[in-house]
């Protein structure tokens, strides 16, 4: 894999964070670069893609209410509907089992080799991982705000596009 | 017409139900399954017109239930919906039998086409 098709990941991740947003969510996606954390408490879901020679973790974090908002509109309930905390957790897996598959698909057609996915891990947390802190890059979906960070191979690479 | 939904993400069933309701079908009975080997049992026992599987579940894939039916002689009209979307994940689906693959997120308008397919 050449240096071309790993810069391609932001890019990649961004495309990947606009489709899930349009089609599954029925939300603009705007991007807000590397607007500093919000708030501490909110859920994160983790997810790896890897092959033999590559391995890419990825990380989403909102805080609470945005997450709340989010889960409702994959789940398909109303902004007012109460979503008990299994639900919250399940949406937040499926929207980074989505957003990496959105990725794996396009890293792929860019000349990357097969990657596999991980089984995504979802919790509410009282602050932003490691990751998103250091360096995750954020987009306003509706109202609510996301952060996004990558890093492949350890290395770094959740900057902005 | 019954249908099976086989996801282990009750989000992700629920959205595929709406899809499927938006998308025009009728479904006189949805069958749920929260992992493959679950998946594998319904088809089997209640023997819906149309399985929905995703690909990565627990127990089994979604895949190797595609296989073993095939293996079994069993003959049952099974599609995709997952993130797997690549060319190689799409041509060992078809090489299973199944009749489409439909990649998350997905729209209304591609289960109108499948269906179509499928009620064709």
């Amino acid at each position: 894999m050449d240096s071309q098709a790993k810069e391609y990941l932001s890019v990649a991740l961004q495309e990947a964070m606009l489709e899930l947003s349009l089609i599954m969510l029925g939300m603009d996606c705007l991007e807000r670069g590397t607007e500093p954390l919000e708030g501490g408490a909110g859920y994160t879901s983790n997810i790896s893609l890897f092959n033999d020679g590559e391995h890419i973790e990825m990380d989403l974090f909102a805080p609470l209410a945005g997450a709340r908002v989010l889960a409702n509109a994959i789940g398909g309930g109303g902004e007012e509907d109460e979503i008990d905390e299994e639900l919250m957790l399940d949406a937040f897996r499926e929207m980074a089992n989505i957003l990496a598959g959105g990725l794996k698909s396009r890293l792929e057609d860019n000349g990357w080799e097969p990657l596999r996915l991980s089984i995504p891990v979802a919790r509410s947390v009282d602050a932003a991982p490691e990751r998103v802190e250091r360096g995750g890059w954020s987009v306003m979906v509706g109202e609510s705000p996301v952060w996004l960070a990558t890093d492949i191979g350890g290395e770094h690479a959740g900057r902005q596009p | 017409m019954k249908i099976l939904i086989a996801d282990d993400s009750l989000t992700m069933r629920r959205l595929v139900m709406r899809t499927l309701h938006r998308a025009g079908l009728v479904a006189d009975q949805v069958v749920e399954a929260a992992n493959g080997k679950e998946a594998l049992d319904l088809i089997q026992s209640e023997r819906p017109d149309l399985s929905l599987l995703d690909w990565n579940m627990p127990e089994m894939t979604g895949i190797e239930v595609l296989e073993t039916l095939q293996a079994q002689g069993f003959r049952t009209k099974v599609g995709f919906v997952t993130s797997e979307g690549s060319a190689a994940f799409r041509d060992r689906a078809y090489a299973a039998g199944a009749l489409f693959l439909i990649s998350k997120p997905f729209t209304v308008e591609s289960f109108e086409l499948v269906l179509d397919m499928v009620e064709g």
